[in-house]
């Protein structure tokens, strides 16, 4: 009662705001009946991150198409399992969705979660990032001929890597590059961490050798002249970053992508599901969410559900194996 | 040097009538968050994100700025009036604040720590603005070495704050670390003491288990002894708020830059920010005062020292984010996400491309922390109406809001299930003499201290010395020993005299 | 409620006992002998050292003369109004995390309050009001100023 004063104020400016967003929303012609209230976006990341943004501009811009509130609602923790186990357990009834990421196809392999892929409803994908081999701009390899030739000639355990937690999709990237280059798994240590931004600053700040992590996330550092990218793990160059040469190029054969999608609970009703994902076939070609993207040098790379389903369950093949030759399985 | 040219079109662009609304908006949005007990600064920053997604980049960030700061403030306000810290960044000094109140000077307490906060939190802007690249250049030469003996720096802060009853105190600490230990161990991602709860592999939040400690724990005690007889209340006060803060300026000029600088320094090092700040500026200044046996009591100069270091640490927290893109903190790691969702990429780099945009942010940083002093002002004057409201009536609805804020740190139940049972947990404490502070303490520390122990280690390859090679981390390690020496040595030359005074006694 | 600090010391005891039976099943990092482990099992020795030096008080305090008392209750929670508030308080939380998700915020919310005020001694009307006051402000700040969904369980529909 005390705060009326304080709390008008603001929401007169935040209605307006909202309102005004709202009064742009063109009327959808998508779906007859969904959906006919806001809908849940549950985010298993937290506000701030890659897929929290992301998941946020999709949210935007389904409810542009299918003219209802989309909220995204950050359940955080865990390494990810606790936000995938609230979208594999949120009631199907279409009013709760989710951005299911790469880490689905992990977690159940070291036993942190019974949850695999064929849990969710695929809805599309829409992201995907390969990692780089990134080194301090004080590091005296140059390029990553030089580096991969001195780490098979050091003794094991001489060069610490990080990037991500134990286990996580970028130790994995270090695991297979070290496979590539016929070493043991463990042949450069992995130094786990929360996240890549502290990696990155370890990196710079000479605690560590190598990062391996998405351009994106070494993005702030290698433009600020700190660290160089020395290699990509993916098919092909980037356009962000056409001077950075593929682990392929170089005779190494190993690629790994990150990947986001939109994904249900199972037993989502079929109009829900042809609603959000045509929607998302439109959202990935709209200039908006090309620009957002590229601006923030994310990938975009979309598959329809069917093609979703399948390249989940491959994922989720590839990630077992490396799992299990980084003795991380259980 | 920036030129006249880029400042004309920062100035243009951050005072403009739209900007200036969101600001005053957002900065009272900030005010309610954080004076209401179950909110705080960082969620005020993640409930701004949705709604700054539709706005142009200086207006986005204005709002945040605003919020933040403003939040950090008034996390004050309830810990003087209801003893329940609004802000974990408040909770250094909650007891403080309160006592002062209790005493009747109500005025006196929230007077001094908006005034602080204001001075302190343009403290940190001005050394954003002039040192952000040196500052930032000396955050990047941490690695996890010196992040351990900082975190053990931290632990330490226990040491001088425990006041009546140092084993219990050890002991509240003990439990924070070991409530943050829940969860995925942080470095090999084991899960701990989950109980094969899923919603528990996120750990202990934070929010809710301080909701629990200071809110529910007051809440319970209010409600049993409603009836019979009721905790003491801050008496109602009048006057003006700012009387007697010049004296208070003059009289402690050094701590407050003392603090300012501290606040700035550790909100400018990445993951540590405006909570621990204020743990470490009140332990420093109990440990350099004239009079130590005030702090906890009500001491005028802790809450100076704190209440300015914890809004220079907002300013500072930026330093890294702007720089390299690193978090200084929590409200950071999301501004981050904000600078890319509106192209400002951090990095250096940011200075270079849209001068302008950093230009404009930084006045509205420096607009906020003036604002800061009528509206902090004018919140504490509706705030003060609060006591008018009887217990009866104002316990419930505080508990619906900390009920509510739970929920929302976690979008489920579980929120208020661990709000509830550490809320519990806190209650039985109290009541037999345990600290509630150190539970903070080593809750916010716990992980990063264990975290930054083993990744040492790992890269170390379990060399101990390698915590001393490098010369920071060497400087910031013989530091700690030299703290915990000189208080090994106090406690026995203590612990000796007690016992000769004793034998003196049974003698006689 | 006080504890004696010989209860209070064993408690703390066999926290650490517990913890360092835990931590010895907690996997050990990959040619470390440093990992999960080490944390708690440094808490679980300290638990059990500070619970003991808790109990000696208690033992010290004995042998110079006074009675421990195990357990006290302070003359607030004796009086039954006191001890039904206080019931009362983690009822209303209780309630809202078993029945909010399934028959939502706003009914539970308002019912709640409504008891609690009247057990405080607010009249009828009042309480009526400010049960209104309370929910209508929390669900109209979070669900549509700030988008944190509360849930609305039997409202499904309605809302």
């Amino acid at each position: 009662m005390t705060t009326f004063d304080t709390l008008n104020r603001r929401t007169v400016l935040k209605g307006a705001a909202g309102l005004g967003a709202l009064s742009l929303l063109p009327g959808s012609a998508l779906a007859a009946d969904y959906p006919t209230r806001p809908v849940e976006l549950i985010c298993p990341w937290s506000a701030g991150g890659g897929t929290d943004a992301t998941g946020r501009m999709i949210a935007a811009l389904l409810e542009k198409r299918l003219g209802q509130t989309f909220n995204v609602v950050n359940r955080t923790g865990g390494s990810g399992v606790v936000g995938h186990s609230a979208i594999a357990n949120a009631k199907n009834d279409g009013y709760a969705i989710g951005t299911v990421t790469v880490e689905i196809a992990m977690m159940h392999w070291v036993g942190l979660t019974d949850l695999t892929p064929a849990d969710y409803t695929p809805l599309g994908l829409y992201n995907a990032d390969n990692p780089g081999v990134t080194v301090s701009a004080n590091s005296e390899y140059k390029d990553i001929k030089a580096l991969s030739a001195a780490i098979k000639a050091s003794a094991p355990g001489t060069f610490k890597a990080s990037g991500t937690g134990q286990g996580g999709i970028w130790h994995l990237a270090l695991v297979g590059w070290m496979l590539a280059l016929g070493l043991a798994a463990n042949h450069v240590t992995w130094v786990p961490s929360e996240g890549s931004a502290p990696a990155m600053q370890d990196l710079v700040a000479g605690g560590i050798d190598i990062v391996t992590a998405s351009l994106a996330e070494t993005k702030a550092m290698v433009d600020a002249g700190r660290a160089v990218n020395l290699a990509l793990m993916g098919d092909e160059r980037v356009a962000s970053y056409p001077d950075v040469p593929t682990l392929k190029e170089n005779g190494m054969d190993f690629t790994l992508a990150t990947w986001r999608s939109i994904g249900g609970p199972l037993g989502m009703p079929q109009e829900a599901i042809d609603a959000v994902s045509a929607a998302l076939a439109e959202i990935v070609v709209d200039p908006e969410f090309v620009e957002f993207m590229s601006g923030r040098g994310f990938g975009i790379k979309y598959l329809a559900p069917a093609e979703h389903a399948a390249f989940m369950a491959q994922t989720d093949k590839v990630m077992g194996e490396a799992l299990a030759a980084a003795g991380l399985a259980t | 040097m920036i030129s006249l040219d880029v400042l004309s079109q920062a100035a243009s662009l951050a005072f403009s009538v739209q900007v200036i609304a969101i600001v005053i908006a957002a900065a009272a949005f900030g005010m309610f968050v954080g004076a209401m007990p179950g909110l705080t600064a960082t969620m005020a920053t993640a409930l701004l994100v949705p709604v700054t997604f539709f706005m142009d980049p200086v207006p986005a960030l204005a709002a945040i700025v605003a919020a933040s700061g403003m939040a950090i403030y008034a996390g004050d306000i309830p810990g003087a009036l209801l003893r329940m810290p609004g802000t974990p960044a408040s909770a250094a000094y909650v007891e403080d604040s309160h006592q002062l109140a209790l005493k009747g000077k109500l005025n006196l307490s929230l007077g001094v720590s908006l005034t602080v906060s204001s001075v302190g939190g343009l403290f940190g802007v001005v050394i954003l603005i002039l040192c952000a690249p040196v500052l930032a250049e000396f955050a990047l030469n941490f690695t996890s070495f010196e992040f351990f003996w900082l975190a053990t720096l931290g632990l330490s802060c226990a040491i001088f704050i425990a006041a009546r009853d140092p084993l219990k105190a050890a002991v509240s600490l003990f439990i924070g670390l070991a409530l943050s230990t829940v969860g995925l161990d942080p470095a090999s991602g084991h899960p701990r003491f989950t109980f094969g709860v899923v919603d528990l592999l996120a750990g202990v939040e934070f929010v809710p288990a301080m909701i629990g400690l200071f809110a529910i724990g007051e809440i319970l005690r209010g409600a049993i002894r409603l009836h019979s007889d009721p905790v003491p209340q801050v008496p109602p006060t009048r006057g003006p708020l700012f009387k007697g803060m010049g004296g208070i300026l003059r009289k402690y000029p050094r701590n407050i830059l003392r603090s300012s600088a501290l606040g700035t320094v550790i909100g400018a090092l990445p993951g540590s920010g405006a909570d621990i700040a204020a743990w470490m500026a009140y332990a420093v200044s109990k440990r350099f005062s004239k009079t130590p046996e005030e702090y906890g009591k009500g001491s005028v100069e802790g809450l100076v020292d704190a209440s300015s270091a914890n809004n220079a640490a907002v300013g500072g927290s930026w330093i890294p984010a702007l720089v390299f893109g690193i978090p200084g903190d929590s409200i950071t790691a999301i501004v981050i996400g904000v600078l890319y969702m509106k192209g400002m990429n951090p990095g250096p780099t940011v200075f270079l491309i849209n001068p302008q945009l950093i230009y404009a942010v930084f006045m509205i940083f420096i607009l906020t922390n003036i604002v800061m002093l009528p509206l902090g002002w004018a919140t504490v004057k509706v705030a003060r109406t609060v006591l008018s409201v009887p217990r009866r009536i104002l316990l419930p609805l505080v508990l619906t809001f900390c009920i509510v804020g739970s929920f929302a740190l976690t979008s489920s139940s579980f929120g208020i299930a661990l709000m509830l049972v550490i809320g519990l947990l806190g209650w039985v404490m109290e009541d037999n003499g345990f600290p509630m502070a150190p539970i903070i303490l080593g809750l916010i520390l716990g992980q990063l201290f264990e975290r930054t122990f083993v990744t040492s280690m790992i890269k170390a390859d379990g060399d101990l010395l390698a915590f001393f090679e490098r010369p920071i981390a060497a400087g910031l390690g013989v530091f700690v020993f030299l703290v915990w020496g000189g208080a090994l040595i106090g406690a026995v030359l203590a612990a000796r005299r007690r016992r000769m005074a004793a034998e003196m006694d049974a003698r006689l | 409620m006080q504890i004696a600090d010989s209860v209070l010391g064993a408690v703390c005891a066999v926290l650490g006992a517990y913890m360092l039976y835990a931590a010895s099943g907690f996997p050990s990092f990959p040619g470390q002998p440093y990992g999960a482990a080490l944390l708690p099992s440094l808490l679980g020795v300290a638990f059990i050292v500070s619970g003991v030096l808790l109990a000696l008080r208690d033992l010290r305090a004995r042998r110079l003369g006074s009675t421990i008392v195990l357990f006290a209750i302070q003359p607030a929670l004796k009086d039954r109004r006191g001890a039904i508030s206080g019931a009362l308080i983690i009822a209303v939380v209780l309630m809202q995390i078993l029945f909010g998700d399934l028959i939502g915020f706003i009914p539970v919310s308002l019912v709640m309050l409504t008891v609690i005020l009247l057990w405080f001694g607010v009249r009828v009307l009042a309480a009526l009001f400010f049960a209104a006051l309370g929910t209508g402000m929390c669900w109209w700040l979070f669900s549509f100023v700030l988008k944190v969904p509360l849930p609305r369980g039997i409202l499904d529909g309605v809302l």
